[in-house]
């Protein structure tokens, strides 16, 4: 129970006071509350502190679909927690910033974690066979001494789960997340060797390996998955903290980069984002020892349902839906859903995905998803922004990075993984006033507030809105803002700033005034909700301290579809 | 008021932009920052540390992940007796050996053994014990062979006499030990090829059902062939079987075609010996795409016996029951010749279970010429079938007939 309180405590402080990262919320201000601080916006956060080794805790998965089938409402709601006043997700244990702020090369995407070219040939010792899991697998130590788990593509559909799980791998690990090192390998059943305590008889190797496709040289193409390093302590839940480490202190369904993966796992079909396959790793770093938290097992991503291809209801619907079952035994198959309509490619190779039914709104897991559920619609802005990111070329190599062997199996993969991108971005892109890459520029009558509109950026949408803008002085230790000018429109994003209406300087000395800015395009009047700008002045310096996108991120949930 | 200024002013900033002016200078206000506050809640929580707890259903749900979840124990496991309908609640245990000998069970090994052995009962007290061997790919070609024995013993049979218009509804005994060698050659995965040879002991005798009369006070040898005692059996028969089917146990598209012709001899007996042929014809007709369909089934069980020679009610053609016209009791019908026929419109009601709409019809008669279109019994119903992504896991078939409302509640699929 201490720590359940711990958790209420910590959420209570995080959403009322100025201990929150997100600070530009609407709590009122008490004491020290100020919501802007010395040291905002903060891009590290350092939950890597040294920690008292801790107990491995699994989760039960069985435990997990009827928890969040069954039981509603136990999650927390509300904004994101862990965000900058930015709303930005910064580095942690958890995340690290990589595509979303800055250009990442092709080479360097295609690189992703891995730290070797993958296992080394020789002879490959057989260690063990995990329980976890229903992809067939066993672990090996390479020639070098390395631990690798190796993954075995289902012989209906050869290359299938490998090509999805290295193509996830280096997607997810480029939006920021920490994964495992994957690799497409060649093994050779030759080169193996049963250990003398891998609990692993040499016969069920053989049985593993002996309807596996191989290549001409009787080699068998696998996905080699180095272990993760440091010591496994469980999986991550997607609700609260863990209550033996002192670093997690953010309830992960309030944890942006947590509720942002549903728009990551949509785009990709990854309805196996769930806790147990999730790492927490103890790990030591730089003399520090703490949890970093892995994903892991894209095996159920795009066209893949690991041990075949994925199933068609995958991605539309959850195991169970009781008002989709009464209505579909009430209508007597007059009423179909939509995933019954897609059509998918006959290459075995690409399994069953594809990106005219597909739907990013509705998208969903296999069960429900406690973060997914808290997303809101600034979390969805986040990654789709994210998302924008992968070009066209990046998301080619990243497929021929997979070895599909079938050059029409890799086009036609590339063009999915595509289409699905452009409908993620322009679907979560447009859903909230999508200001964007706001910046100060020195304009003849003194600093001018510009940004853009991602809409329009991404050519989603052509140009034709208008922006208005409304500046108020802030005061950071109360919270009150005062308007100072009126209401201004223009045809272009951007906005004098009025340097003489900073408010009263706060302990720190520095002044504040706020730019509430709307969007105004008939065509989305969502975006008259506003986007808030707070620019910091310091000794004559000014900078952007706050962007809140707040009042336009209505809580998106889980949206009913046919 | 809102002012309206709609100028280009992009170049002109583009133009005079001489720097940002976001420096990172900083103003020193060392006793307030965030990265402190975090810091300090951390400190807090480093305080109140707890190891992580399951609650009792997650402690439950994860002894359930981490064990059989079966209710097997080494290949020991219950079962649902597996009884024909009829037969009441019944539940039974069973072991079930794969690949006999062998580290691990390949479908394809070449001469795997495999083992089932089984016993139940049923409240109504039928009984059965079952042994089956099997030896799968002999010598690595397509070939299984079985040797099955089986005991039943069914308290209380229905029979309502011979013939369409029968309706003297009786109990009898049946208590039979079957012994059985069957091979199975598939030249081609979907053409299979078979014969078997089997012993059959059947023993006829009054029923237990309390509800009707026992079989002897309504009918004689003359009306019930058999009645006054039938000789060991010797079955011999040849099978062949087209199967297209997308899947065996739930399927969605294909059809399956299968013959089997029967010779059944008396053993010192000729006045029991007959000819049996048994026809079923599958085929499923997806409607636009697999959700939806129509299933067409059409079968026909046919004797014949030369001279004076009967055919025993035991193994006259039959109708009612969960295979064959719904809605009618099992055994309803009887005589030496039966068609029957069923169209059902299935569709997915949700991804674990279809259900499906249906009529019947089916007449039994004593030669195939007295067949008449008018003649047929029909019944209709809905039904509800459990499956997994590939396998059928349980049915439930609510029926209507002339005669009332039959459900009938099952595990194994096939007709």
């Amino acid at each position: 129970m201490a720590s359940k309180t711990f958790v209420l405590v910590v959420v209570a402080i995080t959403a009322l006071s100025a201990a929150t990262l997100g600070a530009q919320s609407k709590a009122p201000a008490v004491q020290d509350s100020r919501r802007f601080f010395p040291d905002d916006p903060l891009w590290m956060d350092d939950d890597m502190r040294n920690i008292a080794p801790v107990a491995k805790d699994d989760l039960s998965k069985s435990y997990d679909f009827v928890h969040n089938t069954f039981s509603k409402g136990s999650a927390l709601s509300g904004p994101s927690v862990n965000v900058n006043t930015l709303g930005e997700v910064p580095d942690s244990s958890w995340f690290t910033n990589r595509i979303g702020v800055r250009n990442m090369t092709i080479d360097e995407v295609l690189r992703g974690p891995d730290t070797i070219d993958g296992p080394a040939p020789g002879p490959w010792e057989v260690i063990g066979k995990p329980a976890a899991g229903i992809t067939p697998k066993f672990a090996i130590r390479d020639a070098n001494g390395i631990v690798f788990l190796i993954k075995l593509d289902p012989a209906s559909v050869p290359e299938l789960a490998s090509s999805v799980e290295l193509i996830a791998t280096k997607i997810f690990h480029a939006i920021g997340y920490t994964v495992p090192e994957d690799f497409i390998a060649t093994m050779d059943p030759r080169e193996l060797r049963v250990g003398k305590d891998a609990r692993f008889k040499s016969e069920e190797l053989e049985q593993l390996l002996k309807y596996q496709p191989r290549q001409a040289d009787g080699t068998i193409r696998v996905l080699a998955s180095r272990w993760v390093p440091g010591k496994v302590v469980g999986s991550f839940r997607f609700t609260g903290t863990r209550p033996d480490d002192p670093n997690d202190i953010y309830p992960h369904e309030l944890r942006r980069e947590l509720r942002g993966l549903r728009v990551f796992s949509a785009w990709l079909n990854h309805d196996d984002a769930r806790s147990i396959n999730s790492i927490d790793s103890y790990v030591e770093v730089d003399g520090r020892r703490f949890i970093r938290h892995y994903l892991q097992d894209f095996g159920s991503t795009l066209g893949s349902g690991s041990t075949s291809a994925q199933q068609p209801r995958g991605g539309y619907e959850y195991l169970i839906e009781g008002d989709k079952i009464r209505k579909g035994l009430l209508t007597f198959g007059l009423w179909q859903r939509d995933w019954m309509k897609a059509k998918y490619s006959d290459l075995p190779s690409l399994g069953n995905i594809e990106s005219q039914v597909f739907d990013p709104a509705t998208w969903k897991t296999e069960y429900p998803h406690p973060a997914f559920e808290a997303m809101d619609g600034e979390d969805a802005f986040w990654a789709a922004r994210i998302v924008a990111q992968f070009s066209d070329a990046m998301i080619r190599s990243i497929v021929a990075a997979s070895k599909l062997s079938k050059a029409e199996a890799a086009g036609q993969l590339t063009k999915v993984i595509i289409e699905r991108r452009d409908k993620v971005v322009k679907h979560w892109i447009t859903g909230i006033n999508p200001l964007d890459q706001f910046e100060l520029r020195r304009g003849e009558r003194g600093p001018i507030l510009l940004f853009d509109n991602a809409a329009l950026r991404l050519g989603i949408t052509a140009p034709g809105e208008t922006y208005q803008t409304m500046w108020s002085s802030f005061d950071n230790m109360t919270g009150l803002e005062r308007p100072v000018s009126d209401v201004e429109e223009y045809s272009e994003p951007v906005s004098w700033v009025p340097t003489t209406e900073f408010g009263p300087a706060d302990p720190s000395g520095a002044r504040y005034i706020v730019a509430t800015i709307r969007t105004m395009n008939a065509a989305f009047p969502q975006w008259k909700a506003p986007v808030k700008v707070t620019l910091r002045d310091r000794g004559g310096v000014i900078d952007i301290v706050g962007i809140d996108r707040s009042g336009a991120g209505a809580r998106v949930g889980s949206t009913t579809n046919n | 008021m809102t002012r309206t200024l709609v100028t280009n002013v992009a170049a002109i900033i583009i133009t005079l932009s001489i720097g940002s002016v976001n420096a990172s200078a900083q103003t020193q206000d060392d006793n307030a920052g965030r990265a402190k506050a975090l810091s300090a809640a951390r400190d807090q929580k480093s305080e109140q540390l707890t190891p992580p707890e399951r609650s009792m259903t997650e402690r439950v749900l994860y002894w359930y992940d981490n064990h059989d979840s079966r209710l097997s124990w080494r290949g020991l496991h219950v079962n649902m007796g597996n009884f024909s309908g009829g037969a009441g609640f019944a539940g039974g245990i069973g072991l079930t050996q794969r690949a006999i000998g062998q580290p691990v069970v390949d479908p394809y090994q070449a001469n795997r053994i495999d083992l089932d052995l089984s016993a139940g009962r049923s409240i109504l007290g039928y009984q059965r014990l079952a042994a089956r061997v099997d030896v799968l790919n002999i010598a690595g070609a397509p070939i299984n062979f079985a040797m099955s024995w089986r005991d039943d013993q069914m308290p209380q049979e229905d029979f309502y006499g011979i013939g369409p218009d029968a309706d003297h509804r009786v109990s009898y005994r049946l208590d039979t030990t079957d012994t059985t060698a069957a091979l199975e050659w598939k030249p081609f995965r979907r053409l299979s090829i078979g014969g078997a040879v089997a012993l059959l002991t059947p023993v006829v005798g009054p029923g237990t059902d309390g509800r009707y009369p026992s079989i002897e006070v309504t009918f004689d040898p003359a009306s019930a062939p058999g009645l006054n005692g039938l000789p060991e059996f010797l079955r011999t028969d040849a099978i062949v079987g087209f199967d297209w089917r997308d899947s065996s146990t739930h399927p969605r598209s294909g059809g399956h075609y299968q013959v089997t012709a029967s010779q059944y001899d008396g053993r010192h007996d000729t006045l029991n010996d007959f000819r049996r042929v048994d026809v079923q014809l599958q085929q499923i007709v997806p409607l636009g795409n697999r959700y939806r369909r129509i299933e067409l089934r059409a079968q026909a069980a046919l004797t014949d016996a030369d001279g004076v020679a009967r055919v025993p009610i035991i193994y006259l053609p039959a109708l009612g029951g969960l295979s064959t016209l719904r809605g009618f009791s099992n055994g309803r019908f009887r005589d030496r010749q039966a068609v029957s026929m069923s169209a059902e419109y299935q569709w997915e009601a949700w991804w674990a279970l279809d259900a499906a709409l249906f009529v019947d019809a089916g007449q039994v008669m004593h030669q195939l010429r007295d067949l008449k279109a008018g003649a047929f019994e029909t019944a209709y119903g809905i039904a509800f079938r459990l499956h997994s992504n590939s396998a059928f896991l349980a049915r439930l078939d609510l029926a209507y007939g002339r005669e009332g409302f039959m459900p009938y509640l099952g595990f194994k699929y096939g007709f």
